[in-house]
């Protein structure tokens, strides 16, 4: 008897992971990031994923943005170029052919996916330490590199970006983050006088200047001199008083007003909310809304950030992940006034503080009907390992499983050792109907983290994917919105591919569902203002609905 | 005669989780005791790199007899000492080389336990801290209601329910441990249950009715329950009593936009940037000086920082610590000169200027800094004269 209750108290403590880490999904793909040493900031920070259906065949496609080393830079060779991954839709990605080769920039940094022209394909917005890039999808059999065309001259250090029809015209413009003004031969190495808990670092952001983003309105490409992206920064009074170390962006309507707003996860000084005014200029709004400081009234060191509708109010809350010694910040939504900053009590606080967390994303990965997040952690320093510092290099990631009242329960994310992790996408890769996960594993491999969720059709979990589609200008529906309500739930998301950290994801609203058998009432929103209803909608699929001729 | 517990002996231990500690009276190192002895750089380093769960252990019960008026034994005594003294004096790498030296040769000392475990806490390294803060407590489990520190280190460490159930062992060993009460209110907040916080804070306020930060995490605790005009009034008087700190102004801005007073909430939050900005430069400052607590240059710029600010209170507190780094200097008494005018502490100011007249009366640039004092104080005369002195000394007009 004492055996048995043993051996349940084992297998309790056993319980696999969620998620399991499929080398066989990808293979050996690997992305570089200056050495394993991290002398200079611009070593730290990794590449950028993207999981989207690039060739139309229904399966999510993966890309990934690599970079380079100094070594490279120093012989003026370019950084290494970003690759495509064609999925064969159970989740088994392949190099993809020729024709979806693109170029190398300088170094690579992240994504950002829309349809910038129109044309029902998805575009790449690739960012560099250097000219960012832009490649057009060429009706789903590769990409172009259409930077000359579309992208004005600049040699920042984009981060994270995000895809916007800001002033609704249709037309899908672009938000750039920067970082900071970089350069190695100005910059400190390590013993420079730079240190952190005691022990000798590389330097930054603090002591180095940072450089504000950019807002790229797309005018389109007319048979002028004209560039598709024009840079409205100024105009559209998106200049804070002092830039920030831009790192993370997401794209969400906090307002309700039915424009897109933007939110950027600054890092070590405080995240910006852009309310968008209506009229073509933003407003920066953070600390009057709650959402610049942690509750202590501290800027954080910002990295990833996540969006979605927490506590099922209807609406949509911001997941933020942070440096080691903070806490990553729920700020959860108070209507269109402000944001309440609720990390602690929602448990998300507490397992977060000896951790340095990038990538991350609020899915319902478990499929009950209530939101989950996940955090990819991993230090900037390899001295973390060193002696006093209540942290480490390589970190456990974290799965967060959230329940109906907004509360979350850590537990891993994948079983094995720690990894010193980044960005992340995510996306149902096999089409089993459960969220999946992509990570970048800094000087390491691209790692599938496959959901290993056990459902059926006929038992449930049950799910249900809504994509919105328009014949004409803003084809995806980014903005767009799905109010999803079933027996135990209702949850609205917002059509973004923005979120997470130097990623993107597929335009698209995921919802688990519990043990419904059928969406009671599905609306949807298109940016445009039209909407469509529908009542006792069969789940366990994708639903793709097609903006309605009239509102 | 029930001996003084520890927390009688060492004052309440840590007054803020970043408040400087009050001055402990271990025994053998009281305030009169002579200045900690020279460690090393080299030995400083290594207490720095050494792992406090490698020292060694004593045996089960070895200091049942111990309380906190027991000497060190006398093989220890100086060292103990020494390090006491170098933690009040800021110097926490140095104590913890002395400490760790007591502790090597007398394993788990509870005395040198305890005070090895605040020294980690002010290098902000929470988990040794707690290794040490442990010990202390399996070596001398009836002094419990002085660990606080080891609450607040369960909580820096994001382990808010180790950190409740600490400090609720303290506050009932110890009903008047201040900082526990506190502790337990922050601890109860961040867990969201913001009437127990209430209630932890509204005792520690009973305790201590000028705790500002008390005052102001209270005002939090009251807009959780939503009772906004309460939470006002709270987060007023915290900021009445501490008005450089962000936190009050960053709240009042949250309350006043809830009360619908968007100009005061504008007028706040204004502040609160401004203090904001200048606190993220005393704390990139003062982490400098952790790892090295006489370098001059984080001091001075402690110094000017808390001028700009406003604060007098933190800016003579860092001079003082100049004065004693750099006695008699003169680039210190203009750099006091230049913070008292600053702050309007005229009579600091002239009494810096009076020094400089007894002192370096041979020195131009002090006859200079005279001649600006007096310049911004609109005292022609005695601008003048301080003109005539830079003068007969050879210097022309500046």
């Amino acid at each position: 008897m004492l055996l048995v209750l043993s051996w349940l108290a084992c297998a309790a403590q056993e319980a696999p992971a969620l998620f399991v880490d499929d080398r066989e999904a990808l293979g050996d793909v690997r992305t570089t990031c200056g050495t394993p040493a991290k002398n200079y900031i611009i070593e730290v920070n990794g590449g950028g994923l993207a999981l989207c259906d690039f060739n139309g065949d229904g399966s999510l496609d993966l890309l990934v943005v690599d970079g380079s080393t100094l070594e490279r830079e120093a012989r003026g060779e370019p950084g290494f170029p970003p690759r495509v991954f064609l999925n064969d839709g159970a989740g088994h990605f392949a190099p993809a052919p020729e024709g979806w080769a693109m170029g190398a920039g300088r170094w690579g940094m992240g994504c950002a996916v829309g349809d910038v022209d129109g044309d029902g394909w998805l575009d790449v917005y690739i960012t560099h330490w250097g000219a960012d890039q832009l490649f057009t999808n060429r009706d789903g059999t590769g990409f172009m590199n259409a930077s000359v065309r579309w992208i004005p001259h600049g040699g920042r250090w984009g981060t994270s970006a995000a895809f916007l029809d800001y002033d609704r015209d249709g037309r899908l413009d672009v938000y750039v983050v920067n970082y900071l003004a970089f350069d190695p031969k100005t910059i400190s190495p390590p013993g420079g006088g730079c240190t952190w808990k005691g022990h000798p670092v590389m330097c930054g952001p603090e002591g180095l200047t940072p450089v504000h983003d950019q807002l790229l309105r797309n005018n389109g490409l007319m048979l002028t001199e004209r560039l598709g992206f024009a840079d409205v920064s100024v105009g559209a009074k998106v200049r804070p008083e002092e830039a920030g170390f831009g790192l993370g962006v997401t794209t969400l309507d906090y307002d309700g007003d039915g424009d897109t707003d933007l939110y950027v996860a600054n890092d070590s000084t405080p995240n910006f909310l852009w309310e968008n005014q209506g009229d073509g200029t933003f407003k920066e709004v953070g600390l009057a809304r709650g959402v610049a400081y942690d509750m202590n009234g501290k800027e954080q060191a910002g990295m990833g950030v996540a969006v979605g509708d927490v506590n099922g109010d209807g609406r949509e809350d911001l997941f933020v992940t942070n440096f080691s010694g903070e806490s990553n910040a729920l700020y959860l939504s108070k209507g269109a006034v402000s944001f309440s900053e609720r990390s602690g009590p929602a448990g998300l606080a507490g397992p977060s503080i000896t951790r340095l967390g990038w990538g991350t994303a609020l899915e319902d990965f478990d499929l009950d009907g209530n939101l989950d997040t996940f955090v990819l952690n991993g230090h900037v320093y390899p001295q973390a390992d060193l002696f006093g510092t209540d942290t480490s290099y390589a970190q456990a990631a974290q799965l967060y499983r959230g329940d109906s009242k907004g509360r979350f329960a850590v537990e891993p994310l994948i079983d094995g050792p720690p990894l010193v992790l980044r960005a992340s996408t995510v996306g149902d890769i096999d089409g089993d109907g459960d969220v999946d996960i992509v990570a970048i594993e800094l000087d390491g491999r691209v790692r599938v983290f496959r959901n290993q969720l056990r459902r059926s059709d006929k038992d449930g979990p049950h799910w249900l994917t809504v994509r919105l589609r328009s014949s004409d200008g803003n084809r995806f529906a980014l903005g767009g919105r799905v109010w999803v309500e079933w027996e135990g739930g209702a949850r609205v998301r917002e059509i973004r591919t923005s979120g997470g950290y130097q990623s993107a994801v597929e335009p698209q609203a995921h919802f688990g569902l519990g043990k419904a058998r059928v969406a009671r009432r599905v609306r949807a929103q298109w940016p445009s203002g039209e909407t469509l209803e529908l009542e006792d909608v069969a789940v366990d699929r994708v639903l793709t609905l097609e903006r309605p001729t009239s509102r | 005669m029930k001996a003084p517990s520890l927390i009688a002996l060492l004052g309440s231990a840590l007054l803020a989780f970043d408040a400087p500690l009050v001055p402990s009276r271990a025994q053998g190192a009281a305030p009169q005791s002579p200045a900690a002895r020279e460690v090393s750089a080299e030995a400083r380093a290594d207490a720095l790199r050494a792992d406090p769960r490698s020292l060694p252990r004593a045996q089960s019960g070895a200091w049942a007899q111990w309380t906190p008026q027991s000497p060190p034994p006398d093989a220890v005594r100086a060292s103990f000492a020494s390090g006491v003294r170098a933690y009040q004096e800021g110097d926490y790498a140095a104590a913890l080389a002395e400490l760790q030296s007591v502790l090597r040769t007398a394993p788990d000392h509870p005395g040198a336990l305890y005070q090895g475990a605040a020294a980690y806490f002010r290098l902000r390294r929470y988990g040794d801290c707690a290794v040490l803060a442990e010990r202390f407590l399996e070596a001398a489990p009836s002094e419990v209601g002085a660990t606080q520190v080891l609450g607040h280190a369960y909580y820096t460490l994001g382990e808010y329910e180790r950190a409740l159930a600490h400090y609720g062992r303290v506050v009932a060993a110890a009903p008047t441990s201040v900082e526990a009460w506190r502790g337990l209110g922050l601890s109860r907040l961040r867990l969201g249950d913001a009437s127990g916080a209430l209630a932890a804070l509204d005792k520690t306020l009973e305790l201590r009715p000028q705790h500002s930060d008390a005052l102001v995490w209270r005002a939090q605790a009251l807009i959780d329950l939503e009772r906004p005009t309460e939470a006002l009034e709270s987060a007023l008087r915290g900021r009445d009593l501490a008005p450089f700190e962000p936190r009050a102004w960053f709240v009042l801005g949250e309350l006043f936009a809830a009360l619908e007073r968007p100009e005061d909430a504008a007028a706040a939050r204004a502040r609160f940037v401004e203090l904001s900005r200048i606190d993220q430069q005393v704390r990139a400052q003062e982490a400098l000086l952790l790892s090295d607590p006489r370098a001059v240059d984080p001091r001075v710029r402690l110094v000017r920082l808390h001028t700009a600010a406003g604060d007098g209170e933190s800016a003579r507190e860092n001079l003082a610590r100049l004065e004693r780094l750099l006695p008699a200097s003169f680039d210190v008494g203009l750099l006091a000169l230049e913070a008292h005018t600053a702050l309007g502490d005229h009579a600091a100011a002239e009494a810096v200027v009076a020094e400089f007249e007894k002192r370096f009366e041979k020195e131009p640039a002090a006859w200079a800094a005279i001649e600006g004092y007096w310049r911004s104080r609109g005292d022609e005369d005695r601008m003048r004269r301080a003109a005539d002195r830079r003068k007969a000394l050879g210097v022309g007009e500046r």
